[in-house]
């Protein structure tokens, strides 16, 4: 915490934040319309995928992966930063971490439900979904357990409950104030909600040993969803995917595009809500540092992608890779367009772009701290990280081995139409959840608040001790 | 049925008189809850670091889940065989992905419903006041600390005393 929180105390924690769950502000009516619009776009376009068929989307072969995935990919990216400050963050003891975990969280919940869409969208009879899960069935036929797809079935849907787990059980003592504070059928709500939770110490001795465990199966959890994710194109044959990097690259992108989401939602946060003094520079700060990281990380594997290409002395993954930033090369003009640069190279140099070269002013302390351009740069690299994953999934399988085999790829109205909508979904989702819910963790922000003493300067007590070295801590971050 | 409260309990707004007074109670034997808007070290300390139960319950939980994770899959792939090339039949290092999420699932659920299920079971054997005074207290979830002492009548004088000597704020004897 910086020096500005200091003058907090645990009084104003509750009122701050409990406040922000009374009369809606105008902003809060903006940003539904804008989200419902989206998700309703959403709806439409997939409700005529549905009665027209899965031909509308610019899905064929030999791009049988197309914007779906792409989104898929994109979300559960994502959803990567919530349990990543939650779970990573809380077991290395960051300070910065207690105001932005649970929007955070929040945020990976509604990620990973949005990305849990894709897969349902592109098999294109939704109704046949649940033939992903193992079921048994009358011809005793089972799933493949040694397919990545299946996998990634088994990751995500893990990742999503512990997910939810995790934003609950840090939901609770929270909804206790709640409680407290409400009157009426509210309080009856919050009362079922909180599940007979009395802030006594018998609870929250099992409650910080249960956090502390849900952390130790978080954190692995954080970096093998997205390994795993990317091993679905890994484990392929694929020029462009039949990589070993895949894993420490999606995990960084995904920490990467996930922090600049958490950025992108809290800024606003920030503004609207006047948490200024939660949610405070350094926080920020922190936040841009650890972006910067990932970004030189992202970046570090474009160049080793390229470099492998060139140095295995693959034909195959020379030209895909020649492809992806120059489009056909002038040798190859009998079976594709030499020369052309279309729609994948501008994909290509976006993504350079907006995950290299944008991130590089956060080396400067004075952009760190400038929240609007923190909130510029943030979008960016959403937009980057999108348009890395779109190149991902769409270019290696428009060039394949065989000429014969390639092809083109343009999303069609309908893809576009699902993908604005699962911005819709999401931003609709996390609209309401800042007036259903606190924004703020109110027992972790208290936590990471010096205690109120009456005998601050006293140290022979042995707990004292202990408590003037964590508040230092906290002091000096 | 369960037995009534019968006690002291009072509400402080500094932790450190909390944290003293929860000490030296605990050193006197005396039967006593803590209530806090947040977990803090010192009350921890105070009552002499009590532990949990809940890890042996999320240990039998992930191992289960990692029994589970390769159990099915090897059953699967023996009950209906299914040869691709020269690849074995029962793919340990596929499986151990199953194996690893099924560990994390069960691992974290268990962990998430024993939180409350074993603060339940706590309630039973450190009873808090049912009085409407307590009930309708909700500064513990605010900004006050409160300790409750479990104790007969004739200590309750004792206990209130101490509780006064260092800034308790509201202080209430049920009996």
């Amino acid at each position: 915490m910086s020096a500005e929180a200091i003058t907090v105390t645990y009084a104003d924690v509750n009122k701050d934040i409990l406040e922000t769950l009374e009369r809606p502000k105008p902003a809060f009516f903006l940003m539904l319309i804008g989200s419902v619009t989206a998700l309703l776009i959403g709806a439409v376009s997939w409700a005529i995928q549905i009665d027209v068929g899965l031909g509308l989307s610019g899905i064929n072969h030999p791009i049988g992966w197309g914007v779906y995935i792409t989104n898929f990919v994109f979300w559960i990216g994502i959803g990567h930063a919530g349990t990543l400050i939650s779970a990573v963050f809380f077991l290395t003891r960051a300070p910065w971490r207690a105001p932005v975990y649970r929007a955070a969280e929040a945020m990976t919940v509604f990620a990973v439900m949005t990305a849990g869409l894709f897969p349902l969208l592109h098999v294109g009879r939704v109704w046949y979904a649940y033939w992903l899960i193992p079921y048994p069935n009358q011809r005793l036929l089972w799933v493949n357990f040694k397919s990545p797809l299946l996998w990634d079935v088994f990751a995500v849907s893990t990742y999503l409950t512990i997910s939810v787990t995790f934003f609950v059980v840090g939901l609770v003592p929270d909804l206790s104030a709640m409680r407290d504070n409400a009157k009426g059928l509210r309080k009856l709500m919050y009362t079922m909600l909180t599940m007979g939770w009395n802030n006594s110490y018998q609870q929250w001795m099992h409650y910080a040993r249960g956090y502390l465990l849900l952390a130790a199966f978080a954190t692995p959890l954080v970096f093998s969803v997205h390994s795993i994710v990317s091993w679905d194109f890994a484990m392929s044959l694929v020029p462009g995917w039949h990589t070993t990097i895949f894993a420490p690259y999606f995990v960084a992108g995904a920490i990467f595009s996930g922090l600049a989401m958490v950025i992108t939602i809290c800024v606003p946060l920030r503004v609207i809500f006047g948490f200024h003094h939660y949610i405070t520079d350094h926080v920020l700060q922190s936040m841009a540092k650890v972006i910067l990281f990932t970004s030189v990380i992202v970046g570090y594997a474009y160049a080793t992608e390229f470099f492998i290409a060139y140095y295995s002395g693959v034909p195959f993954e020379r030209a895909l890779f020649y492809f992806r930033p120059f489009g056909e090369p002038g040798s190859l003009a009998p079976v594709a367009d030499a020369g052309s640069f279309g729609f994948p190279q501008i994909a290509f140099f976006l993504m350079v772009f907006c995950n290299v070269i944008a991130p590089l002013p956060l080396w400067r302390l004075k952009i760190r701290h400038n929240a609007i351009a923190l909130f510029i740069i943030s979008i960016l690299i959403n937009i980057g990280m999108w348009f890395e994953r779109f190149n991902i999934v769409v270019s290696s399988l428009q060039r394949d081995f065989n000429p014969a085999n390639w092809g083109a790829y343009i999303p069609t109205p309908v893809e576009l139409g699902i993908t604005l909508g699962s911005f819709g979904f999401f931003f609709t989702l996390f609209t309401l959840f800042t007036r259903a819910m606190p924004s703020l963790a109110i027992a972790e922000v208290k936590e990471s608040l010096p205690p109120p003493y009456k005998h601050p300067d006293q140290d022979h007590v042995p707990w004292r001790e202990f408590a003037t070295e964590r508040t230092e801590d906290h002091n000096h971050a | 049925m369960r037995k009534p409260f019968n006690g002291v309990w009072g509400s402080f707004p500094y932790l450190d008189e909390a944290a003293t007074v929860v000490e030296t109670l605990r050193k006197e034997g005396k039967d006593l809850s803590v209530l806090s808007p947040c977990p803090r070290h010192e009350l921890y300390d105070a009552l002499g670091r009590p532990s949990s139960r809940l890890p042996w319950i999320t240990l039998v939980a992930a191992g289960l889940g990692i029994f589970f994770g390769f159990a099915f899959p090897i059953w699967t792939a023996m009950d209906w065989v299914l040869p691709v090339s020269q690849k074995p039949i029962v793919g340990i290092p596929a499986f151990t992905i199953i194996g690893f999420e099924l560990m994390v699932l069960l691992g974290g659920m268990a962990t998430a419903i024993s939180i409350f299920l074993l603060g339940h079971f706590d309630l039973f054997r450190y009873r808090l006041p049912t009085s409407p005074a307590f009930k309708s207290y909700t500064r513990f979830s605010n900004d006050r600390f409160g300790v409750v002492v479990r104790c007969p009548e004739s200590d309750a004088a004792a206990v209130e005393q101490l509780m006064r000597e260092h800034s308790v704020e509201e202080v209430v004897r049920e009996f």
